[in-house]
């Protein structure tokens, strides 16, 4: 359930960046972005708070490089990746701005971010809960902090990128985009009750941010 | 962690260069160690090939 439901989110994520080439993985988990990454070739370094995590990644992502960390201080010179994904990480940071300064320093001239977060919405009251049933099936891998997640609207995700520096900011929602919210919250609640327990991770709403670095790639038009 | 890595390595705080010390290597990877910021003061440990890299001084809120 809860692969399936990484599966979808990261499908979406790789659309937004450029195949096989070095990438980072910000809050890499147990490694299953960037296997999926890997499918196409390129080169990826993962990078977690979690010791525990970066094991489990390791095993899973042969011949591909980790490293423990913070995304808000990153341990990178500039200009050393050409791709930066973060899977849902992004709404435990603290200091998201400062992450994204830290990416735009990372990256390559031309080099794509993409950022997939937990939404604000008519549903935020629910995903906490969510997300705390989310524990149990092993979704919730960022390991920062207890339930200090941030929820973002796709207006604040935006002037967020745009204050890093990025260019070409495409925004859209993943999983559960679709439903329509035009019920008070309590009926979807309460409909969606039994449903939420046994797949409530599907139930948060996430946004995927894209960007780019101003310049050329290689010197080419990205 | 490979010894490629450590060529876009740098300390998480300064930015700076990091000097790798070696105590346990295989032909592949370097299993222990140190990557030392001799600006912070700060010695990053590897450990069993995963290097640590997590700030240690305070940050600024």
């Amino acid at each position: 359930m809860g692969r399936a439901y990484h599966q979808h989110i990261s499908s979406a994520l790789l659309q937004s960046l450029p195949p096989g080439c070095s990438l980072l993985d910000l809050g890499c988990g147990t490694g299953l972005f960037m296997r999926r990454y890997g499918e196409n070739g390129g080169d990826a370094v993962g990078l977690d708070i979690s010791r525990g995590m970066i094991e489990n990644a390791r095993g899973r992502c042969n011949g591909f490089e980790f490293c423990m960390g913070t995304a808000e201080e990153l341990p990178f010179r500039d200009n050393s990746f050409d791709a930066i994904s973060c899977l849902l990480a992004f709404s435990y940071l603290r200091h998201p701005s400062r992450m994204l300064a830290e990416a735009s320093r990372l990256l390559k001239p031309g080099g794509r971010i993409a950022v997939c977060t937990l939404s604000r919405n008519m549903l935020t009251s629910l995903v906490p809960a969510i997300y705390r049933l989310g524990e149990l099936i092993d979704i919730r891998h960022v390991g920062v902090g207890d339930f200090g997640e941030q929820y973002y609207t796709e207006d604040e995700m935006v002037i967020l990128f745009s204050e890093a520096g990025f260019l070409d900011i495409s925004v859209k929602r993943v999983s559960f985009a679709h439903i329509s919210l035009k019920k008070p919250i309590f009926e979807i609640a309460r409909k969606m009750e039994p449903f939420v327990e046994q797949r409530m991770p599907s139930l948060a709403y996430n946004i995927l941010v894209a960007g780019r670095k101003p310049g050329l790639i290689g010197g080419r038009t990205p | 962690m490979r010894r490629r890595l450590l060529s876009i390595l740098c300390c998480p705080t300064c930015k700076g260069d990091l000097e790798l010390q070696v105590s346990e290597e295989t032909a592949e990877e370097i299993l222990e160690g140190v990557l030392r910021c001799s600006g912070c003061r700060i010695d990053y440990p590897i450990h069993e090939g995963i290097p640590d890299l997590l700030p240690r001084g305070t940050v600024p809120e």
